[in-house]
């Protein structure tokens, strides 16, 4: 199983845009396990700072931060994912 | 003969949508060319809550799904191509893109507005890893982290602010020229112990490893100095340089300069929404599209060309 954390808060302008592309790349993928971590909770800020992350929206793939910030592209998402499949 | 369209509007954001709609509702040929997402800056927007007729509000996303549903209703054809030039053959204008050109004989100018980028080395190396353009979104992960916050206008000092809130440390970098304007915020910010503004300066290198640590300084005795965290948040700035080129009357920030029924100086062209610098709403936008619809299909009926 391949675990997508997808981290973003409420006051992101960004982040809807980046929600609406991974949720219809993972779409009827079923080897993903999605969790979405907002960082404007105690408990998403403290899990984004443990990955030094700095920016919203981001994307980690198996605790590893792979995208930050907004736009990424859908081939970039899906080549992490492949990665990890192999991996 | 190669094909000539009613209109050819640039951008798809909410100006450029709802001019898309008028033109083709009304049976104009209409080609919209985009080289962003459609929706524009709009999509930026988590939540619109002051556009009529949604009285719960909406998300930027959905508001725009359903401006883009409405303007295909009626026939726009879009092509997601990038604008490289603009010029006015008389009867009809030509669009030129990345891929090619396209001849139309009115255009509509809806190109919105972008960040302005500070474009200095380290900048994009180190986005997302330091670098920000949104302080509301980031500030939370430079808890008790020193950073700098570059930018003269009014966002940039309500911010430097918002942020002691979080930071050990702001540093205020408005640029050599100073704060845009006296804003009623600059009091609190110059007495803010956490704050330390730095006017005279100019940033002209953002460092580090893995990520940012320092940036360096350029028009006073400070040269160098330790940051965590730089957030980038310069005053918009319009797309527009290839319509200045074009002959596309602007002002010095780069604004299209347009009458009340969105004329610019040459006729036949139109622009609408924030490259006019004016409104900076979603319904002003919309707004504006439409005026430059209805004067765009007048000056086709006045060429006698519908």
């Amino acid at each position: 199983m391949i675990e997508i954390e997808y981290f973003h808060n409420p006051v992101c302008p960004y982040c809807p845009a980046a929600k609406s592309l991974l949720t219809k790349i993972i779409e009827g993928l079923k080897d993903i396990k999605l969790i979405d971590v907002d960082t404007y909770t105690e408990e998403g800020i403290t899990r984004g700072m443990s990955l030094n992350l700095m920016a919203v929206p981001a994307i980690a793939i198996n605790g590893v931060v792979k995208l930050t910030g907004w736009p990424f592209e859908a081939e970039d998402l899906l080549a992490y994912i492949n990665e990890a499949r192999e991996k | 003969m190669e094909r000539v369209w009613d209109v050819i509007i640039i951008g798809a954001g909410p100006a450029g949508l709802t001019a898309g709609i008028y033109t083709a509702r009304h049976g104009h040929s209409t080609l919209l060319l985009h080289n962003d997402k459609i929706g524009g800056r709009a999509l930026e927007a988590h939540m619109i809550e002051n556009y009529p007729g949604f009285p719960q509000g909406l998300p930027g996303t959905e508001l725009m799904k359903l401006f883009h549903l409405q303007t295909m209703r009626f026939g726009v054809e879009f092509k997601h191509e990038t604008v490289i030039g603009l010029s006015d053959a008389g009867d009809y204008k030509i669009v030129s893109t990345r891929s090619g050109y396209h001849q139309g004989k009115t255009v509509v100018i809806a190109t919105g507005i972008q960040r302005k980028q500070l474009n200095v080395p380290g900048e994009m190396e180190f986005k997302g890893r330091g670098v920000s353009y949104c302080a509301i979104c980031d500030g939370p992960f430079f808890k008790d982290k020193i950073v700098a916050v570059i930018g003269s206008g009014h966002e940039a000092v309500i911010d430097a602010l918002l942020l002691t809130d979080t930071v050990s440390k702001v540093y205020a970098i408005p640029g050599k020229k100073g704060f845009s304007e006296n804003y009623a915020e600059l009091p609190l910010l110059h007495s803010n112990p956490k704050v330390e503004v730095l006017e005279g300066y100019d940033i002209v290198e953002i460092a580090g490893s893995e990520f940012v640590t320092k940036i360096k300084l350029t028009g006073g005795k400070v040269e160098m100095i330790n940051v965590d965290g730089v957030f980038i948040l310069l005053e918009h700035v319009s797309t527009s340089n290839i319509l200045v080129e074009a002959g596309v009357d602007a002002d010095e920030s780069g604004c299209v300069i347009v009458d009340k029924g969105q004329h610019t100086n040459l006729p036949g062209i139109y622009a609408a929404g924030d490259c006019s610098c004016i409104g900076w709403q979603v319904v002003t936008a919309a707004g504006d599209g439409a005026k430059a619809a209805l004067s765009a299909m007048k000056y086709l009926k006045r060429m006698g060309t519908t």
